[in-house]
């Protein structure tokens, strides 16, 4: 089998209706013998649209680096003056400096793709039509836009 | 089996179409308009080569791909060549099918390694090949392109898909009526065909043995949603629990490939969030209040 494939057993759920098919042979009267795929480790890569899952999945990962290094910074505050110089002065590296901006990309790929599927989980019924999917993402965009913009003042305009 | 077995695998695709009547000679018709603008023209055809996976359970210890080649014409189905290949070349070839007009759900097929229906797909789509097809990915494979249905039919049995009324909901006279809005609630939902391509697409379903999978929680949500309905509660944790609803990671592939545009990505997610709202809801006023 080419494809990223896993065999399933019974659901959780299936013992409590009691279920066993009643038309199953027992089984040593059976001549079944299943074969049972298996899921391959790089099942992620295997499609397009896998590859965009996981990339919104690793995304969030890059802006926890990006966060841990904001909570280094602030332990360094509390520490004093010089483990903050030390910690400013460590902005500037190279490797900081990459993982900055990477964070800022990755946020954005989190952003836009978390936004677009948004419709899949807020569903607004009006009547016997539902408000397009536009309209929910497009709300996002704007809630966004306004905490920003809080966000911006309230820090005094830079 | 009748009416597909002609020698041409042309000759099954028109009950689609509507068009052509049953049995007529089909070795050249004339062209007529197609519905679905397809990329070729009416006169497209020529062979192809379909790599389909065999596996006999009493001769292999393990599956492999065999190679047939095969006539095509413009509305040749990918299942009007299975058939053929069956008629003309290899009678032992097993695979499901019966209403060749995407209702039935019973055509499940990886074409290419993506979940498709053999009676909607077109071999003109493949061309010039070669069309690679496999059983439904994730499922145990029994023979040839038939997969083990039971884990299926086992998920949709036990999310109890059906009309639930009890004491204090008892069916009104004179039986239950909704209004038009309360029908679209629920109304995508129970278009699903079971035809178990979400579980083909589905990489959780692969990875987590014991999920219930899309179109299983999606018939969940549908009768949830149905005003005539009082069996969220009883629902609750067959959905709310390790192999419910949670292995659900949101890939949203369910969606992509599912050929009666159901949606189960957005079931699934509306379920986690009914089934979140019912964990507040049980923590600020346990049982609602009125003891058990
Ligand atoms: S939800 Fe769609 S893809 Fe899944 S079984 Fe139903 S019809 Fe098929
Ligand atoms: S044969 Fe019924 S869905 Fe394809």
């Amino acid at each position: 089998m080419s494809t990223s494939t896993g065999a399933r057993q019974e659901p959780t759920g299936a013992g409590r209706t009691g279920a066993r098919s009643p038309g199953r042979m027992p089984a040593a009267e059976t001549h079944r013998r299943p074969y049972r795929p298996t899921t391959k480790r790089t099942w992620f890569l295997a499609n397009r649209e896998y590859r965009a899952y996981a990339l919104r999945e690793v995304s969030s990962v890059v802006v926890g680096f990006f966060v841990f290094n904001l909570v280094v910074g602030l332990v360094c505050l509390h520490r004093g003056l010089e483990s903050w110089q030390w910690w400013v002065s460590l902005q500037t590296n190279p490797l900081n400096l990459t993982l900055t901006v990477l964070a800022v990309v990755m946020s954005l790929v989190h952003a836009t793709t978390w936004f677009q599927a948004t419709p899949k989980i807020i569903r607004i019924q009006r009547g016997t039509r539902y408000v397009a999917d536009f309209w929910v993402v497009a709300q996002h965009y704007l809630l966004l836009a306004v905490f920003a913009a809080v966000v911006y003042f309230w820090l005094g305009g830079l | 089996m009748t009416e597909s077995s002609h020698g041409h695998p042309g000759a099954g695709a028109s009950a689609a179409d509507g068009v052509q009547p049953v049995g007529a000679t089909a070795e050249q018709p004339e062209p007529r308009p197609r519905r679905d603008g397809a990329a070729a023209g009416p006169e497209a055809g020529g062979t192809i080569t379909l790599q389909v996976l065999r596996y006999r359970p009493d001769r292999e210890d393990a599956p492999y791909l065999q190679d047939f080649e095969v006539p095509w014409r413009t509305e040749t189905s990918v299942l009007d060549a299975l058939t053929w290949v069956k008629d003309n070349l290899e009678p032992s070839l097993t695979f499901r099918w019966s209403c060749r007009m995407a209702i039935c759900g019973s055509c499940g097929f990886m074409l290419n390694g993506e979940p498709k229906l053999g009676c909607e797909s077109f071999v003109r789509d493949y061309a010039p090949g070669p069309l690679r097809i496999e059983p439904l990915a994730n499922h145990a494979v029994e023979r040839d392109l038939v997969v083990d249905l039971e884990p299926f039919m086992a998920s949709l049995r036990a999310v109890q898909p059906y009309v639930i009324s009890d004491d204090r909901h008892p069916v009104p006279e004179p039986g239950n009526r909704q209004t038009p809005e309360q029908m679209v609630a629920y109304g995508q939902y129970s278009q699903c065909i079971n035809c178990m391509l979400c579980y083909a697409a589905c990489p959780q379903v692969g990875l987590a043995t014991d999920f219930l999978g899309p179109a299983a929680v999606t018939l969940a949500v549908r009768y949830n949603k149905d005003s005539r309905d009082h069996g969220a509660d009883s629902r609750l944790p067959i959905l709310d629990n390790e192999g419910g609803i949670w292995p659900c990671t949101f890939v949203g592939a369910c969606s992509t490939v599912c050929p009666k545009g159901v949606d189960p990505a957005a079931a699934i997610q509306q379920a986690k969030g009914a089934t979140a709202q019912a964990w507040a809801a049980e923590f600020i006023l346990p049982h609602r209040g009125e003891g058990r």
